[in-house]
């Protein structure tokens, strides 16, 4: 035997394989054969069918794949030999190939799904926006400012637009009640340029010289004020409206301010009705009023008729507003004043204050459970979500009916025409000139220069704000005169429902018919 | 293969009835090649002295090529060992029953690997999140998908 000699499996006395464990001797082998196989570089030996098997088992066990071709052993790596043709490897790649697409696929589809959606969301609320700024701002200025024609927008059209009415929105939740609904609508348009329309950019190409500033370096008139002065003199304006409103509801209805009732929770009731369907919610209204004036409850009938009439008359304000009773709405003042219909989230859970009735007329009746009324949630329906929304989204256009209502008053009334201040229509052709300024004043502005075109600015707004018809202002004039009528026929309606309970006594009769011999009455003797 | 499963079974069988098994190991049940029940405890100085625990194996046609169902038996009599790999339904954590095993293991030698699992124990405890997944647990522990992340027990 000689020294190179290695044996091999064959050269075993007795092989005993690993897997299924059987043996065989080399002086008894098996019939029909079976090969054997030593794969690795440890001891282990197998049936080569029985590890063909196991690696097959193993390779299409997840986990344990990427081990199938490792002896558990000694960890040596097997070796197969196979008949693995071009095709097949071809075939193979192609396979895993297919996966990776199938994954990309998917990813992708589910993004193209989200982003459709959004996409979807993003147009309706800019086209909303883009009608919303047209109502509000005429169409003058609108065609100026902004334009039907998206490519002509300036970067923040596309991300105010669609804003508003988010926002229009949210300015008639708690969330965002002491801002107007129309900043959204004034808010980054005041300084904005003209956008370069067709005609106005050709003249642009050929006046090259005119540098595309629109700051105004020259006097402008005061009146009507910028927009920017608007927004910044809003918040206090509508403070001290809310104020006079609150005390004036109080003198009116002889009620007390009531400590402020913090709003516990939101009870969503989705397919729930509106509040004033609720057939407690007016009753509550009419059961505080009465606390008030420490009258007994009211009838129910006759309230809910009164409602529809003041529905009837304030158009967009919701009856259920009416049914707040004046205590709760100090406590949601703000939103009110902003925009009566916000009442929308009337907390119909009102019902649950207690029914306070024939209490003395100083009595602190809508607290007389404070727990109860600490307690009171704000219940979300899906009526009062539509009409939060469609109250928000029809403000613009009830604000433009206003102003046309207020242009077409100031025909015969020059003093209404001096504040309205309505201006010509401009004519279109000329207009870069009127916007531009050449180039070489911008050259030479000293710092306080600089300060003087932004106060200007915020005093006067930009050129284009300046020089437009303001239709923007008859607007927001008109706005606020149509909230504050609906609060006038709010205010209207409780003070008349407070009269009618003060006013309530029962009619006395005589006995007339009854059998007179079951009364003990005092003889006309007596009497005399 | 599964003239290898039988092939293979029987000859386990008969080597644990011929040669005595290791010590702690007692055969308590092996009717058939579905279901074999283990008495198993740990002998010398363990947390588990004295107690004795039921082991049951569960076979089907692949093995030796997939391991086979290994749990403790819980039932009136029976409970499983309290151990951080142990669950209270007797379903165990043990990689060799998962993604290590290998036809290199048999019957005799996953009963004692488990006898020192067990033998090595240093705190009686339950595993992790062991209410939640006996709630969920399905049957057959194999088809649960363990979490190897402790190699030292």
């Amino acid at each position: 035997m000689p020294d190179s000699w290695v044996p091999s499996v064959d050269d075993l006395r007795v092989k005993l394989c690993w897997i299924c464990r059987e043996e065989e001797r080399h002086d008894k082998p098996e019939q029909p054969p079976r090969r054997w196989t030593h794969p690795c570089n440890c001891t282990l030996v197998a049936h080569e069918s029985c590890l063909l098997d196991w690696i097959t088992a193993a390779q299409q066990t997840p986990e344990r794949a990427a081990n199938a071709l490792k002896c558990p052993q000694c960890s040596a790596v097997y070796e197969i030999i196979s008949d693995n043709p071009l095709a097949l490897r071809l075939l193979d790649r192609w396979n895993r190939l297919l996966s990776r697409v199938g994954k990309v696929v998917t990813v992708s589809t589910i993004g193209l799904v989200v982003t459709t959606f959004s996409a979807g969301i993003y147009l309706i609320c800019t086209s909303y926006g883009a009608f919303a700024l047209r109502e509000y701002l005429g169409s003058e200025m609108y065609d100026i400012l902004v334009s039907d024609d998206p490519s002509q927008w300036s970067w923040f059209a596309f991300t105010n637009l669609p804003l508003i009415p988010v926002t229009l929105i949210l300015s008639r939740t708690p969330l965002l009640n002491n801002y107007s609904p129309l900043l959204p609508l004034l808010f980054a348009w005041p300084t904005a340029t003209p956008i370069a329309t067709s005609d106005v950019a050709m003249r642009a190409h050929w006046e090259a010289s005119a540098a595309t500033s629109y700051i105004p370096m020259k006097a402008a008139p005061l009146w009507p004020p910028s927009p920017a002065l608007l927004c910044v003199l809003f918040p206090p304006l509508q403070a001290l409206y809310s104020a006079g409103k609150k005390r004036l509801t109080h003198w009116l209805l002889d009620t007390r301010e009531p400590a402020p009732v913090r709003i516990r929770g939101y009870e969503w009731a989705i397919g729930g009705g509106e509040a004033n369907m609720d057939p407690a919610a007016p009753a509550a209204f009419r059961l505080q009023v009465g606390a008030q004036v420490g009258r007994a409850a009211a009838r129910r009938q006759q309230q809910q008729q009164q409602q529809q009439q003041v529905g009837a008359v304030a158009a967009p304000a919701p009856a259920a507003e009416v049914a707040l009773a004046p205590v709760v709405q100090a406590q949601v003042e703000p939103v009110v004043a902003v925009d009566p219909p916000a009442a929308a989230l009337a907390p119909a859970a009102l019902a649950a204050a207690p029914p306070a009735a024939g209490q003395p007329v100083d009595a602190p009746a809508p607290n007389a459970d404070p727990a109860g009324a600490a307690e009171r949630t704000i219940r979300i329906t899906g009526a009062s979500i539509g009409r939060l929304i469609g109250g928000a989204l029809v403000l613009p256009t009830v604000s433009r009916i206003m102003g046309d209502l207020l242009l077409h008053a100031s025909h015969g009334l020059p003093l209404l025409r001096l504040l309205l201040a309505p201006r010509p229509p401009l004519l279109r052709v000329n207009s870069p000139r009127i916007w531009s300024l050449s180039a070489s004043h911008a050259e030479s502005r000293t710092p306080l220069q600089w300060l003087n075109v932004g106060l200007r600015l915020f005093l006067s707004g930009s050129n284009v704000w300046q020089e437009s018809d303001p239709v923007w202002w008859r607007n927001t004039l008109g706005l606020g005169i149509f909230l504050v009528a609906k609060d006038v026929v709010k205010l209207a309606h409780l003070w008349l429902a407070k009269r009618e309970l003060e006013s309530r006594s029962v009619k006395n009769r005589s006995f007339e018919g009854v059998d007179l011999r079951e009364l003990d009455l005092i003889t006309r003797a007596e009497i005399a | 293969m599964a003239a290898v499963y039988m092939r293979r079974l029987g000859k386990e069988l008969r080597e644990i009835e011929t040669e005595a098994p290791p010590a702690g190991l007692r055969l308590l049940k092996a009717d058939d090649f579905d279901t074999w029940i283990f008495q198993i405890e740990v002998l010398g100085d363990s947390l588990y002295r004295g107690e004795r625990f039921a082991l049951k194996f569960r076979f089907d046609n692949t093995y030796p090529f997939s391991a086979p169902a290994v749990q403790f038996v819980v039932d009136s009599q029976m409970r499983a060992p309290v151990h951080p790999h142990v669950y209270t339904n007797g379903h165990i954590c043990a990689s060799i029953l998962g993604e290590d095993w290998s036809p290199t293991l048999s019957v005799i030698s996953v009963c004692i690997t488990i006898q020192s699992m067990l033998a090595s124990c240093k705190k009686k405890e339950l595993p992790e999140g062991n209410d939640t997944y006996v709630r969920t647990a399905p049957d057959n522990p194999k088809k649960t998908h363990f979490v190897y992340d402790d190699d030292t027990v």
